[in-house]
């Protein structure tokens, strides 16, 4: 009689959770395109796992979302017309929290031979992303909450024209960006931890790095000319710069800079917090 | 007689009740059945899309049946292998131990269906009900480049104008969807103009549900909003409630907007709608937003905005004839009242008071407005390309309730032009006349702010306005720039601004008045801002280049003027 009176209630309460259960969607949207095609693709994310990397199949984008019916809802807009699609995908209650007991994944293949346009916009969320071997003429990211990591472990099929990570909250590691190609970043990061490595750079190429709270680490490879300003934050702010870039002006200077030969001018403007840069 | 009987049983059920596919069929006894797999498929009806969609999706090996044309798999039905539909439709109320693939079809997974494996739908959609068991995933797939999205529509076409009476398999498969409604998801897209102008209420700040501003006549201003659903956007017909409610705290008054929209032809309207509303209006956003202004109000009790009170009624049209294109027509009777300055509260500015607030022209109009958009500019806050017009008419005829009788047009013509990476060349130039005896709320205000940047806010006051704004945005972005040492940390923009506002004779028409405008009449000044990259929060030190002594007027702005 005691197991029973201790059963029951557990029996009453697991039911009631079994049937409180939401249906799981897993769904995958593939776009084939011809190579050389040009494609602009928007994602506005609230709240999800996000993965980006490249196809195998190289001229197609692949989107593939897995969440809960009750707790999230999406839809894509493909404009045939002017090659755009867009991914909202939208937590329908912010306030009630019925989506711990699930996963909620994104997994997004890029196109190789596409020249792909790259908007994304994610409020929550661990963001994952590996770029490499891509033809990007754009790549721009703005996350509110959560750790973004994103590398380039090849080089990008075709000179980016401008790079924009903007994070808020969380840590922020980007690795080989200069397998990029971009012509002009912007990184700016406002909570937590930057690690920045610039691993690849062998073009023209400017940068901005700006850091509000945290610790900044940034990699600068020495087989390109450097040009470093740093603009410190008052006395809050704590620089460590190698001594193979010598001090010219308000300029930190490799040896091999030459003003008409490649190089890169990067400007750095650590927060509160410590600024290490390594260049070899 | 017995087997007599039997064998009649087994004739009607094989000529009349033979399911689809039998339980546990194999290839052969398909085959047998007219069931055809991909093998036997005469190659040259196979096309390239078909070829490669087998090749992607089933495997070049796998055993695969081929059907073309609407089917379905009813519940109790099985096929032991995967199954390839060519321009049809795929009901599954049965078990598929494969993969399910259709071209140019949708496919419609009833809660009874069990799948071992993907499902796919090339140019088409799956609808899927709760209960189903699929094993693998559920892939829509466009192909662009093929021919068959072509034939998708065409055949989409068809398919709405069949008679549901019809008793081919496709006309059943077609009366068999609208009865079950399926819910489908397709949206329309959403960064587009109509959609955000009908998020956007007047004078307000605008947040997802909740409108705020702080000014002099209504202090602080907080309200709810209630923005139009999707469905009025997603829908091809579609009747929609929106807009918003709020409550000044100083002018301890409730304003509101409410619209009733009827969306025909979904996304980009068609809309047609009638809108009742108590504002605070005011006719000088294009001069400051009102995010800024509230910023400046609060923050240093410099309140740029005039309002007035406008009570009333309308009705309108708009549609968005292209993504870049906008036009808009609707009627409305206004009730115009003055309002005055209710509070002198900021967190700075010490002694300083706000300006007061301009008395009006109060009474009844009766309005026909109408406005057409242009805009392809990359960014509608800070953009670097582009063309934005803007060109507005509004008309008042005299009656026996409403006294006033006058015309007003405006016309706003905005050039972005990247010149090489970093450096920008932008111009504006905005043109305003009308008819008749204007009323003070709605004549032409110039000077300061946005507008001529060298003299005092509103020194300029007409019924006609001619304005030229030019600026060149260079810095450290510019490769011609980069790496010198003077310009580096910094933006900056070189402006140049000229205009004039001034009244032409009562009796000219809207495109008389004008003699009066020559060059040395007009007002200018030249100027230097300090700004960020964007070009949006910036320090400006502009001076009058007019005959005669000026100050140097300096102005720090956290938007564009233009």
């Amino acid at each position: 009689m005691r197991k029973i009176a201790f059963f029951l209630p557990v029996l009453i309460f697991s039911s009631g959770v079994l049937l409180a259960q939401d249906e799981i969607i897993r769904k995958r949207h593939n776009y084939e395109f011809a190579s050389d095609e040009k494609l602009e693709v928007e994602l506005d994310i609230d709240a999800a796992e996000v993965k980006l990397m490249p196809n195998p199949h190289e001229s197609e984008l692949s989107i593939y979302l897995e969440f809960n019916d009750a707790a999230f809802d999406y839809h894509i807009d493909f404009d045939e017309y002017d090659n755009r699609i867009s991914l909202t995908f939208e937590k329908e209650h912010w306030m009630k929290d019925d989506s711990d007991n699930y996963k909620t994944e994104i997994e997004i293949l890029l196109p190789r031979t596409v020249i792909v346009d790259l908007d994304c916009r994610i409020k929550a969320g661990e963001v994952n992303m590996e770029l490499g071997d891509l033809s990007l003429t754009r790549f721009a990211l703005k996350t509110w909450a959560g750790d973004v990591k994103i590398s380039f472990d090849e080089a990008n099929r075709i000179s980016m024209r401008s790079l924009t990570l903007n994070t808020k909250v969380g840590e922020t590691r980007l690795k080989k960006l200069g397998n990029a190609r971009f012509r002009h970043a912007e990184i700016n990061n406002g909570i937590g931890q930057l690690d920045v490595d610039f691993s690849g750079l062998t073009e023209d190429a400017t940068a901005d790095v700006d850091l509000d709270i945290g610790a900044t680490d940034i990699f600068i490879p020495d087989n390109i000319g450097v040009k470093l300003s740093v603009h410190k934050f008052l006395f809050l702010s704590q620089v460590d710069i190698p001594h193979s870039l010598r001090k010219k002006g308000s300029y930190y200077i490799s040896e091999n800079y030459q003003d008409d030969e490649k190089s890169v001018v990067l400007k750095v403007k650590p927060g509160i917090g410590d600024l290490r840069i390594s260049y070899h | 007689m017995k087997a007599l009987l039997s064998f009649s049983i087994l004739l009607f059920v094989c000529v009349f009740q033979a399911p689809l596919f039998p339980q546990s069929s194999s290839p052969d006894s398909t085959s047998n059945r007219g069931i055809k797999t991909w093998d036997d498929v005469d190659p040259s009806r196979k096309t390239a899309l078909m070829n490669h969609v087998k090749e992607r999706y089933l495997g070049k090996k796998e055993t695969t049946y081929f059907f073309e044309g609407h089917q379905t798999i009813p519940s109790g039905e099985n096929l032991d292998s995967s199954l390839l539909v060519n321009e049809g439709d795929l009901t599954i109320g049965g078990r598929i131990d494969g993969k399910a693939v259709v071209i140019n079809g949708d496919v419609h997974v009833l809660s009874s269906a069990f799948v071992g494996d993907n499902i796919v739908s090339i140019n088409g959609k799956i609808y899927n009900e709760e209960g189903s068991k699929i094993r693998g995933e559920l892939i829509e797939t466009v192909i662009r480049s093929s021919v068959a999205a072509q034939k998708r529509v065409r055949s989409f076409r068809v398919q709405k104008s069949f008679n549901t009476t019809k008793s081919s398999d496709e006309g059943e498969s077609i009366e068999w969807t609208k009865n079950y409604n399926w819910p489908k998801r397709e949206r329309t897209e959403r960064r587009r103009n109509v959609y955000y102008m009908n998020h956007e209420y007047e004078n307000l700040v605008n947040d997802d549900h909740v409108v705020y501003r702080y000014n002099r006549v209504d202090g602080l201003f907080l309200g709810a909003k209630f923005p139009p659903a999707h469905r009025l956007y997603s829908e091809p017909i579609n009747l929609d409630l929106n807009g918003y409610f709020g409550y000044g705290f100083a002018g301890k008054e409730w304003r509101y907007r409410g619209n009733l929209e009827l969306g025909l032809g979904g996304y980009g309207g068609p809309f047609l709608g009638a809108t009742l509303y108590d504002l605070t209006d005011s006719q000088d956003e294009w001069i400051i937003p009102t995010e800024e202004n509230s910023i400046a109000a609060a923050l240093i009790k410099e309140d740029f905005q005039d309002y007035y009170k406008r009570q009333g009624f309308g009705f309108y049209a708009r549609e968005e004839i292209a993504s870049a294109l906008e036009l808009s027509v609707g009627y409305y009777e206004d009730d115009y009242y003055s309002l005055e300055r209710n509070t002198n509260w900021s967190f700075f500015g010490g002694d300083k008071h706000f300006r007061y607030n301009p008395q009006i022209d109060e009474g009844l109009m009766k309005t026909y407005q109408a406005q057409i958009k242009l805009d392809t500019r990359d960014d509608k806050e800070s953009p670097y390309s582009g063309w934005y017009l803007a060109a507005s008419g509004m008309w008042n005829k005299s009656s026996t309730e409403s006294a006033y009788d006058y015309d007003r047009y405006i016309v706003d013509l905005r050039r972005f032009i990247p010149l090489r990476y970093g450096e920008n060349f932008d111009i504006r130039l905005r043109l305003g006349t009308g008819r008749g005896y204007m009323p003070l709320q709605h004549l032409f205000d110039l000077g300061g702010i946005s507008t001529l940047r060298g003299f005092n806010y509103k020194l300029f006051s007409g019924d006609r306005l001619v304005l030229a704004n030019v600026e060149y945005r260079f810095g450290n972005r510019s490769s011609r720039f980069r790496g010198n040492g003077l310009f580096d940390p910094f933006n900056f923009i070189l402006f140049f601004d000229t205009g004039r506002a001034w009244f032409a004779d009562y009796h000219d028409k809207y495109n008389q008045g004008f003699k009066q405008l020559n060059w040395s009449l007009m007002h200018s000044n030249i100027g230097i801002a300090l700004t960020d990259d964007e070009g949006r929060i910036r320090l400006n030190i502009a001076k009058s280049i007019d005959a005669g002594p000026s100050d140097v007027v300096v102005t720090f702005r956290i938007n564009r003027a233009f």
